[in-house]
């Protein structure tokens, strides 16, 4: 009997996805730890809300089922390991520190608490002891302060609480935001003052609300930019950065919230689509979860990312990509005729030849121009 | 503190390694020890009828019933051989159809593990018995299960078919934020002949690869004509040849999900 082959390279692949599953949960930890020793003024805070909070109103069990997450909550990356420690720790300990909620319709808003909910709900619990908190006013914009000047934090979360803010302070809806923002800005550019609005950033509030009315803006547009000034972001880089993140499709948004994916990756990606690819949905994004995996997996950069995506792109719109082999080879023959081997040919047949060239060259240029628009 | 419910997906990606013997050999070795079980047959084959003695289901007394849009909430459920705590939701060729249904529907992939949440089982163990397909069924028994054992055959086509399984679990585990994601409990090297130099050397080889797996290895299961004759007769074999020595190979696996449930 010959020798059987071995069974252990079938399992090379698999073995790498339980490395990469593996190491991918140890750098969440890593990352939640980091962003909750990077913003202690926020957790201080809380502190702070928290002892207040006990002293005024007291405690209440409140039903776990009545609880609704925070979905402006900044903080959106919460591992299940960290869960589970938790779970642990409320099984053996009890619960230490109470929730802090906000009344909201019949149920409560959780304002602080994520993980002990998220592990009471495992452990099967009734109820959570809370303080009940009324809203602070600018609890989420100092949170928001404390989070959007953090490297860390990914632009879609950044993006959300910002455009979250803008919407609470001047009533509008994020649809209407995107508009208004999108067409100062192209205003101010056709009128070369983007540099002026630019500059605004690290003055006084009193000196950018003259500044804005020196540019000539109207009312929504003085509120939105005096938001995002308020907040020291530059108005032009919101646009061409944290605006597209919006409309980036889930898997997309996904990725960079649960496996850090780049922006500027994810913007790449995204030109992934059915409408580029001249496919179906389905099939889009299929195509677009298998690039991001290796972008993610192969840590290409956004050179890369855009050669990965001009590949996955010929590979559906071939017939119009692909150089047309005979066109080809004329180019080839035409540049043959060298000046000296013109000179050598008969004059009758130069005008013929010329009179050719100017007849495709016009029908050439008649083409190009429709295909131009 | 009452029980955890625990749900077993059996998945393999390959046909004739042994889920269903794995199933129902799994079944009874619980409910010897007062663990109520449900099996659930995702297969449209339907298997475990044959396995457990069952007439057919109509598609309405059976899983397709019960995933179909017009479920009540009322299980259908048959005792297996005459053990009040062993239930069958039996399976029907339909499923097919149903599997493609399941494509289009909005949360096609959590189907199952939604029903078990909005009209849960009474069992301690719930065991699905998934096709030989990496398909909207095993994802949804991916989706639903809080293990997995995967069953496999010490032959090359099975060890491959494991390999991209276990591969494919990782993915889907991620694609469907399963939260928590349900873990491999084990591989089950199944339909063990020890005359033959193939088995032998490639259980040799597994606990290399376990290891970098991080997956447990649990001790075979021997091949015996006695599991065919036994399942012509719709019974399980620790009922048919109560004292066949293969009765004792599902043990360990038992006793692993028998520590899950009491937590």
């Amino acid at each position: 009997m010959g020798k059987i082959p071995s069974i252990s390279q079938r399992f090379t692949g698999a073995i790498q996805a339980t490395d990469q599953a593996q190491r991918i949960s140890e750098l969440q930890t890593e990352v939640e730890k980091l962003r909750s020793s990077q913003s202690p003024v926020l957790e201080q805070q809380i502190e702070t809300l928290r002892s207040q909070l006990q002293e005024q109103s007291g405690e209440k069990d409140i039903e776990v089922s009545k609880i609704q997450a925070n979905p402006h909550q900044p903080r959106q990356t919460i591992t299940n390991e960290s869960i589970q420690t938790i779970a642990r720790s409320l099984e053996k300990d009890g619960q230490i520190t109470p929730l802090i909620v906000i009344p909201q319709d019949d149920n409560y808003l959780l304002l602080d608490g994520q993980r002990r909910w998220e592990a009471a709900k495992i452990l099967g619990w009734q109820t959570l002891r809370s303080v009940i908190a009324i809203m602070p006013d600018d609890l989420h914009r100092k949170a928001l302060l404390t989070f959007i000047h953090h490297e860390d934090l990914n632009p879609l979360d950044k993006a959300e609480a910002i455009f979250k803010e803008v919407a609470d302070v001047t009533s509008m809806e994020t649809e209407e935001i995107l508009t208004v923002l999108a067409t100062v800005l192209r205003r101010l550019e056709r009128q070369k003052q983007t540099s002026q609005l630019t500059s605004l950033v690290t003055i006084t509030t009193e000196e950018q609300i003259s500044g804005l009315q020196s540019l000539g803006v109207n009312e929504a547009e003085e509120k939105l930019l005096l938001v995002l000034l308020g907040l020291a972001l530059n108005p032009t880089s919101v646009k061409a950065n944290l605006m597209p993140m919006l409309s980036l499709p889930n898997d997309l948004k996904q990725a960079i919230r649960e496996r850090g994916l780049k922006g500027a990756h994810a913007l790449a990606l995204s030109v992934v689509s059915a409408k580029t690819l001249e496919t179906s949905e389905k099939i889009a994004s299929k195509e677009r979860i298998k690039a991001t995996e290796q972008v993610l997996s192969q840590d290409l950069n956004v050179a890369k990312t855009r050669e990965l995506i001009a590949q996955i792109k010929a590979k559906y719109i071939k017939s119009e990509q692909s150089p047309s082999k005979q066109v080809t080879a004329i180019q080839r023959s035409v540049e043959k005729l060298s000046k000296a081997n013109i000179a050598n040919i008969d004059s009758q047949q130069l005008t013929d030849l010329r009179t050719l060239f100017q007849q495709k060259l016009a029908e050439i240029e008649s083409v190009l121009e429709i295909t131009n628009g | 503190m009452s029980r955890k419910q625990i749900i077993i997906g059996i998945v393999a990606n390959a046909g004739g390694v042994g889920k269903s013997t794995l199933a129902v050999h799994l079944a009874y070795e619980l409910s010897k020890h007062k663990i109520s079980v449900a099996l659930i047959d995702l297969d449209p084959q339907r298997a475990l009828d044959v396995f457990c003695g069952l007439p057919p289901a109509t598609p309405e007394t059976s899983i397709v019933g019960a995933l179909s849009k017009e479920f009540t909430g009322d299980w259908t459920l048959v005792p297996a051989w005459d053990i009040p705590n062993i239930e069958v939701c039996q399976g029907h060729p339909s499923m097919a159809r149903l599997a493609d249904d399941l494509v289009i529907r909005r949360r096609g992939e959590y189907a199952l593990a939604d029903r078990l949440k909005s009209h849960p089982l009474r069992h301690d163990v719930v065991i699905l018995d998934c096709p030989a397909t990496m398909g909207i069924i095993c994802e949804n028994a991916i989706a639903a299960s809080t293990g997995l054992l995967v069953p496999i055959q010490l032959e090359m086509k099975s060890i491959s078919g494991v390999a991209d399984l276990v591969e494919w679990a990782i993915a889907i585990t991620d694609d469907l934020k399963l939260d928590p994601s349900p873990q491999i409990l084990g591989l089950v090297p199944s339909l063990y002949d020890s005359s033959r130099a193939i088995h032998r050397q490639y259980l040799q080889q597994l606990p290399e690869i376990t290891e970098q797996l991080r997956i447990k290895l649990y001790p075979h299961i021997r091949d015996s004509s006695e599991f065919k004759n036994s399942s012509a007769n719709g019974l399980p074999l620790q009922k048919y040849r109560p004292n066949h020595p293969a009765c004792s190979d599902f043990q360990a696996i038992a006793k692993d999900i028998i520590k899950l449930s009491k937590g």
